[in-house]
This record gives structure tokens, sequence and C-alpha cells, in this order.
């Protein structure tokens, strides 16, 4: 009975174990197949880039560059689903070490229960995308945030 | 979500729950501009950069759109594409020929779309990106496709996702931004020298707001050089740069005089001459 019980522990650790990996684990392609659906029937794949993350107990970021035209239109969309933690997007117009930059979209992982957020700029050239995620006890987990760009010339 | 004693199975069981949760949400948050409230937040734990670049295709698309026309003898011709023995020399070549395919994709040239197809797998199998056209069928596609240019360059989309993805899953990116300079020196070749021939105005203000993609690519090649083989190709980039100051300063559009876009031409025609090896 003792033996059957370890057995029935083992099966549930190895059951949450897989949900765990399954979760961290960042399967890119199936990420961005969801935002390309957001793309259609407007918007042109143009560009993509995945942020594999090792959650740490420290505040942690990446900051993307991202240069656009300025006469046409473009559709950014970011996938957080593989991202086991709380995060922040911010989009500005100048690099983090510039003074007075804009705030051009913001979004807070523990202010949503989405994953899939949508920024449509108007007459931006470069754009800086920053990742932020805070730090956590537990150090270790991976995870990733996709983000991926369509265009539409006019 | 992380505080527990039993941090193991807490770390699971939260796990577990969120990706149970994930998996019902597809509402989506769609903002633009006008609804996000300017704020300024300093952000001091960003400690490294990343580019992103656009495809050769839309580069392609928005010349095409300001009027660059097709001239056949301009492409790289694809019997060089054994001549490029060196990983650099491949990987240059390899954006080049992306560039001439999108070239040609954008102006109906089919066969020649299909050619570049094959130079493009032919080198792709010597930089070791052996799978990135291997299943999409993508001759039979061009093929199925011709003459419907909208179909076209959804194919040549989806070609750029692929080899997004294979550069990705593989650790590659900084054969992507080498790949990038290939095609982004191409495409700006086939620009000057259509606009050298035919002397167009909105050609050129679409050559000139480049400026914003060089920057991007200097930076890029930077970060990737270190090794120090990269450093005759940031030069080469660096000069070219030049021709674009006051870029930057310019409240109104940039647009480069008739002097700059003279040396811009010389400058591009020197570097691609160099990296074709013509």
């Amino acid at each position: 009975m003792k033996r059957l019980g370890l057995y029935f522990t083992l099966i549930a650790i190895l059951a949450l174990s897989s949900a765990a990996i399954e979760k961290s684990d960042c399967d890119t392609r199936a990420l961005k197949n969801e935002l390309i659906k957001e793309l259609r029937p407007d918007f042109k794949y143009d560009s993509s880039n995945i942020n594999r993350f090792i959650l740490e107990n420290k505040k942690q970021g990446t900051e993307i560059q991202v240069p656009i035209f300025s006469s046409e239109k473009y559709r950014l969309l970011f996938n957080t689903a593989a991202l086991p933690s709380d995060f922040e997007i911010l989009i500005y117009d100048k690099k983090h070490d510039e003074r007075n930059r804009k705030l051009l979209f913001s979004v807070k992982g523990s202010e949503t229960d989405q994953h899939v957020f949508i920024f449509e700029p108007e007459n931006a050239k470069t754009m800086y995308i920053d990742y932020i995620l805070p730090g956590v006890e537990e150090e270790g987990i991976s995870g990733c945030i996709v983000f991926l760009m369509g265009y539409k010339i006019s | 979500m992380y505080k527990s004693t039993i941090k193991i199975a807490a770390v699971l069981i939260a796990s577990s729950l969120l990706y149970a949760c994930g998996g019902n949400q597809e509402e989506e948050n769609i903002i633009t501009q006008e609804e996000v409230v300017t704020e300024e937040i300093t952000i001091e734990e960003t400690n490294e950069l990343e580019y992103v670049f656009p495809s050769p295709l839309q580069i392609a698309e928005l010349f095409k759109r300001a009027g660059l026309t097709y001239i056949g003898d301009l492409t790289n011709s694809i019997d060089n594409v054994d001549n490029y023995n060196s990983k650099q020399d491949q990987k240059l070549n390899y954006g080049i020929y992306s560039a001439d395919m999108a070239y040609c994709i954008m102006n109906n040239q089919t066969q020649e779309s299909i050619n570049y197809l094959s130079t493009l797998k032919k080198l792709s199998e010597k930089i070791w990106m052996t799978d990135v056209m291997g299943a999409m069928g993508l001759s039979q596609r061009l093929e199925a496709n011709v003459g419907n240019e909208d179909s076209l360059t959804y194919i040549m989309a989806d070609l750029q996702m692929q080899m997004d993805d294979y550069l990705d899953e593989n650790e590659m990116g900084a054969a992507g931004s080498i790949i990038f300079a290939g095609a982004w020196i191409e495409t700006m070749y086939l620009g000057v020298k259509v606009n050298e021939n035919e002397g167009n105005e909105k050609l050129i203000n679409r050559l000139s707001e480049q400026a914003i993609i060089l920057e991007s690519l200097i930076g890029s090649i930077k970060q990737n050089n270190n090794d120090n083989q990269l450093s005759d190709l940031l030069t080469d980039l660096e000069s070219i740069n030049k021709h674009f100051t006051g870029f930057n300063d310019s409240e109104e559009q940039f647009r480069l005089s008739a002097e700059a876009i003279h040396n811009l031409n010389n400058d591009i025609t020197a570097l691609r001459t160099k990296i074709v090896g013509e």
C-alpha cells in the first residue's frame, strides 16, 4: 500500500513537472503562429524576435531596437504565454540611456490576464522595446517573449 | 506565486495552473498610440540592446512602389555562387541573392525568382541552413502563382519567417545580421542604379530614409564583431553612413542631396562589387 502511494506521488509529480516544462518551454513556432493570425488579412510578416529568459532573484531587462519607416503602417505583436512570471513591455521613441524619451505603449502582466498584445505605432521612426522582468524567489525557471512585426504598404 | 515552504511543488502547481488558465485567453489588446498616456520611466535594469531588421521584401516593396523598375542585368549572376568560399562571403551573398529574388518577385520575373531560389538553397547548405527551404515547396508555389505579385510576395514573406525561425532555433542571430547586411547593400545598389538611369524623386526619398536602417545595421555589426572579422564591412558601412549626415537633426523629411546621391551610388557600388566579386 505504501509502495502504491509512492508510485501515485511520483506519477503526480511527473505530471506536474510535464505541465511546468510545457509552460516554460518556448515553442516559438506555435507562439508565432498565434501572432501570425493577428496579422491577417491586412499585414504581411516582416520580422520577429525571441527573447528567452531565465528568471532571477533580481530585476532584469532587455531592449530591442526596431527601425521602421514613418510613412508606413506597422503592427507589433507580443506573445507572453510562455513567460511564467510577471513582466512589463514598454515601447519608447528613444534608447533607455537618452533623456526625455516618450513612452508610446506599455503593458504590465500583473494588470491583465491576456497574453497577446498588439500595438500599431503612428508616425514613429526607430522604436525601442523594453522587456522588464521583476526578481522572483524561485530562480532558474525559463520562459520567453515572442515579438513579431507585420507591415502594410499604403 | 512562488512563495511556499514546499517550493518545488508550489512552482509546479502554479505553473500548471498558469498553463491551464492561459489556454482560454483569446482576447487581444489592441492599443494605438493616441490611447497611451505619455510618461517618463527610467529603466536602469536594461543591460543589452538587440536589433530587429525589416525584411528585404519590405524594402524592395517600398522601392517598387516608389518606381523601382526592373533592369535584368543589375542582379548578381547565379553563376557566381560557387566563388564564395568563406562563411562570411557566403552569408553576405545569401543576403545579396535574397534581395535579388525579392526584386525579381516584385517584378513578376518568376523564372528568375526560381533560379535565385535554387541558388539560395545551394548557399544555405554551405552555411549549414540545410532545412530552411527544404520543406516549403517554394519552387512549386512560385510556379503556381506566376503573374500574381501579391501571392508571390506572401510566399517570399513565408520564406523570411522560415529563415527567422531557423536562425533563432539555431542561435544564429549574428549570421542574420550579416545576411541582412548583404540584402540591404544589394537593395540599395538596385535603388541607386535604377535612379541613375531614370532619375526618380520618389525613389530618392526612399533611399534617403534608409539612414534609419543603416544606423541599426552598423550597431548590430559592431556587436557581432568580436573577432574583428567584420571590421572591413563595418568601415565600409560607416563610410556610407556619412552620406546620411543630418538625418537625425532633420525636423522635416530628410532628403539626400544630388551630390550625396552621387557619392552614395559610388560607395554602394564599390562595396557591392567587393562582396559579389565582379
